[in-house]
């Protein structure tokens, strides 16, 4: 890639004159080259990374590069730039990797009007308002406020866009901003961030972005804790290995297992998001809670060829539920008052309102439906661009566009303690401390609180020296992944539909035991039978499509094992999570977190009681 | 297309038949393509044109695979014109990227304040102008397709970065002088034949509406050419 800053840091290593103490100290971080030799992939003698061996190369070895900072911040996201800043300000050496390229990946890839809520007043406690979450770990909510100031101004996170490039946010005609919220409420919403802005200004920082590689594995010491990445570089298949005495994982909510339809699952978010290091933390001894959770809303389903987009499709959101009707018509959302939309919905689907296609509809046809307030902006600019480019007219007579209840967040991630360390020390997350569903604010505080106390451990912490045994190891897996000869073996993307299939049948519209045990015996069938069988039939490194979806399918059943798990131990309703043979919310035994979690190879599942104060 | 650059001499065409479904998208075409026929190195994220990923050529045409239906006609599928291609319908955009993101960094010598957000903006003025121009997702289509980058691309810097500049002119907390630096990032060799406003799938943005206020407040202020010596390249 021309014009990355790795490639500058390359020449100017390569230059030579720069030691490595002088260049931790200069802000940037390093990045060295070494080879693994031999075809067993065993490592020679010295350890990469010092100063010598910044451009060696080794014969007939595949080589990697070697990245060295104080902080590793895994996500270019919001809560990733957040962490980033924030470990930076501190004085922190901070490399940033992303899997996509930076600007253009993940949900802040997408450069469409974000809206972002705030309060008039301080949060009263740390269990509800914007948090809205019974399962919080409370302790960890109380520091991010603590450490944030719980004001109004402190959380205000349009001002923090603002001065980082975004513009005006949504306007009235008198030019006043608009807000979304009716007066008197305390609570504030505007539309109109773009995310372009943040990551233009974090472009032109000190922090240094090492972007389209994809996170694989962690690299944890004998003595269990963190201490980096192994990762490859998509357009080049080349590996990389990053050094952090302290890393963040800040990676978007994986919904890859939401079914699939044509060119993408029944979901929103993007294809970058596959739970790579909530996978490789679970091997790695974390726990994953919340995987029951999902962040669910109405998106359009036909023309199946928009795959469920947000930003192409005609959907509503909770604010915007008058015109949502079933198959006769009825607007049966407009009486509904409640923060969870999906219950009603799927109520209507369970008692044979919906429509053929699974879902209900949204009307569109009169004066009203379309209106600033009832349509949002994303959506409606979507009714000339379905005209222009396929000839659809969703406000013609009778039209109704066929919607279902899309996945575009999941709760999911590592088991967190009071001060965001997942369960293998060094490893900072900044998702997974309730049931949450990916809060555009709640990310950006619990991020900079995270890089906090990432930072405070990687200038105290005593870490072992990286085991590059465990690198070798990782990049065999990947290797053999990539170069598997097998007879008549699977694509990646047959094996891929299979999870997403399984999954789906068993989630909506709501789930209960039958479904789920038969989506896990399935799960369980494609591990052990499909998962080995998986064929990578082009070998080239080159921005390999298939390889990537195959090392991506070991990380999607993982993660997609422990939701159905966890949804199937949770024997009741709550929140998304919509058990139609326990239909009601059960607090006395089940106001707990469900962490699902490695024991000898096992996905075993505990419930692990709330962290309140 | 395809073309693996460290296996082959250059770039070719295959055909595909692909069983086309009602309303099939071009991203749709190349997902089947890519998990049933042969796999290709292709790349999408977000369906929607907003995060500009999927941009490609189809019939000599850039266009975003994902929001544009195939033509009742054999469909030539090609990578972004313009860009280093990495393979098959991947390129590489960073060098236009990192350049689009330098210019479109605010100039601003204090941070804005609350009271300063908070003012009523001028709607019509300059908020309209502004909201339309927020949507530019970066895909590089319009310079894809513009005669004048294509003509001279050390001197003009393409619709999608003079987007940019745009953006921060009407932005009423910037205070940079972004009609200078149009004009010193070619402005005047744009021949406004509007192609990019055709092939721009961010339908809000009027891009010659746009360059035309620009030019007009240039001439007022006598910027009327691009001096040479701005952009220091070889023989100037």
């Amino acid at each position: 890639m021309s014009g990355t800053k790795d490639d500058s840091l390359r020449e100017r290593l390569e230059q030579g004159g720069l030691s490595r103490r002088a260049f931790l100290k200069g802000g940037g971080f390093l990045l060295g080259t070494a080879a693994l030799a031999g075809t067993g992939l065993g490592l020679g003698g010295c350890a990469p990374g010092t100063e010598s061996d910044s451009s060696s190369t080794g014969a007939a070895g595949i080589e990697y590069d070697v990245y060295d900072a104080d902080v590793l911040v895994i996500g270019t996201g919001f809560a990733g730039m957040s962490a980033a800043f924030q470990a930076s300000s501190m004085g922190a050496t901070v490399v940033m990797v992303d899997k996509g390229p930076f600007q253009f990946s993940g949900g802040t890839g997408m450069n469409w009007d974000q809206e972002v809520p705030w309060l008039d007043f301080p949060y009263p406690d740390y269990t509800v308002t914007i948090w809205n979450d019974q399962l919080a770990n409370q302790k960890l909510v109380k520091n991010v406020l603590d450490f944030t100031g719980n004001t109004p101004e402190a959380l205000d996170m349009r001002m923090w866009w603002v001065r980082n490039g975004g513009t005006t946010w949504s306007r009235n005609e008198d030019g006043t901003w608009e807000n979304l919220m009716a007066a008197g409420t305390g609570m504030n919403m505007i539309q109109g961030g773009f995310s372009r802005h943040i990551q233009d200004t974090l472009k032109s920082s000190d922090i240094s972005v090492v972007d389209q590689t994809m996170i694989t594995d962690l690299l944890v010491t004998s003595a269990g804790e963190c201490v980096g990445a192994v990762g490859m570089h998509v357009p080049t298949g080349r590996y990389r290995i990053f050094r952090a005495s302290a890393t963040v994982t800040n990676t978007g909510g994986n919904c890859q297992m939401y079914g699939w339809m044509r060119t993408h699952p029944i979901s929103m978010n993007t294809p970058d998001n596959t739970g790579d290091i909530d996978a490789a933390a679970y091997r790695r001894g974390c726990s994953l809670i919340n995987s029951e959770f999902f962040g669910v809303d109405l998106i359009s389903v036909s023309p199946a060829s928009l795959g469920c987009s947000f930003n192409s499709g005609i959907g509503a959101d909770g604010n915007h539920m008058k015109y949502v009707c079933d198959k006769d018509g009825n607007f049966f959302m407009r009486d509904f008052v409640g923060y969870d939309i999906s219950r009603p919905i799927r109520e209507a689907i369970l008692a044979g309102k919906g429509g053929e296609h699974g879902g209900v509809f949204i009307d569109l046809t009169s004066d009203e439906s379309v209106e600033r307030h009832a349509l949002r902006p994303v959506y409606a600019r979507n009714i000339q661009l379905w005209k222009d480019q396929l000839g659809i007219d969703v406000r013609a007579a009778g039209v109704k566009v066929p919607v279902v209840l899309e996945a575009f967040e999941h709760g999911q991630g590592p088991t967190l303690d009071e001060n965001a360390m997942t369960q293998v020390p060094g490893l900072f997350s900044t998702r997974s401390y309730g049931q949450v569903k990916g809060h555009i604010v709640q990310g950006w505080v619990v991020a900079a609180y995270a890089a906090k106390k990432a930072v405070e451990y990687s200038s105290s912490a005593q870490v072992d020296a990286v085991d590059w045994q465990a690198a070798a190891d990782e990049i065999s897996r990947l290797e053999e992944i990539r170069t598997r000869a097998v007879e008549g073996g699977l694509s990646p993307a047959k094996v891929r539909h299979a999870i997403q299939e399984a999954f789906y049948a068993a989630f909506e519209p709501g789930t209960d035991a039958d479904r789920l045990n038969t989506c896990i015996a399935e799960l369980e069938r494609i591990k052990t039978e499909d998962l080995p069988n998986m064929l990578v039939s082009n070998k080239t490194r080159v921005f390999n499509v298939d390889w990537k979806q195959a090392i991506e399918n070991y990380n999607l059943i993982t993660t997609a094992e422990a939701a159905a798990r966890s949804a199937l131990l949770r024997e009741e309703s709550r929140d998304t999570h919509y058990r139609v043979d326990f239909p009601e919310q059960d607090d006395a035994n089940w106001r707990v977190n469900i962490a699902a979690k490695s024991v000898e190879g096992i996905m075993t599942l505990e419930k692990l009681p709330v962290v309140t104060i | 297309m395809k073309y693996d650059p460290s296996l082959d001499g250059e770039p070719y065409l295959k055909d595909y038949e692909v069983p086309v479904t009602e309303h099939m998208t071009v991203l749709e075409a190349i997902v089947y393509i890519s998990e049933n026929l042969e796999p290709l190195a292709y790349d999408y994220s977000c369906r929607g044109r907003v995060c500009g990923r999927c941009a490609v050529m189809l019939n000599g045409v850039p266009c975003m695979a994902c929001i544009t239906g195939l033509q009742d006609k054999d469909n030539v599928i090609e990578p972004l014109k313009g860009r280093p291609v990495i393979r098959d319908l991947v390129v590489d955009k960073h060098p236009m990227h990192d350049r689009i993101a330098d210019v479109e960094l605010r100039v601003r010598s204090t941070p804005i304040t609350l009271e300063e957000f908070t003012a009523p903006v001028s709607f019509e003025g300059v908020y309209t102008k502004l909201a339309s121009m927020e949507w530019c997702c970066r895909c590089g289509c319009c310079n894809a397709i513009c005669p004048a980058l294509d003509a001279a691309p050390d001197k003009y810097i393409g619709p999608a970065g003079m987007v940019a500049i745009a953006l921060r002119h009407y932005d009423p907390y910037d205070q940079g002088d972004r009609v200078a630096e149009a004009v010193q990032e070619g402005m005047w060799n744009c021949i406004m034949c509007g192609k990019c406003d055709e092939v721009c799938p961010a339908r809000e943005i009027r891009h010659v509406d746009t360059w035309t206020e620009l030019r007009a407040i240039a001439t007022e202020r006598g910027l009327t050419e691009m001096k040479a010596s701005v952009l220091p390249f070889v023989g100037q």
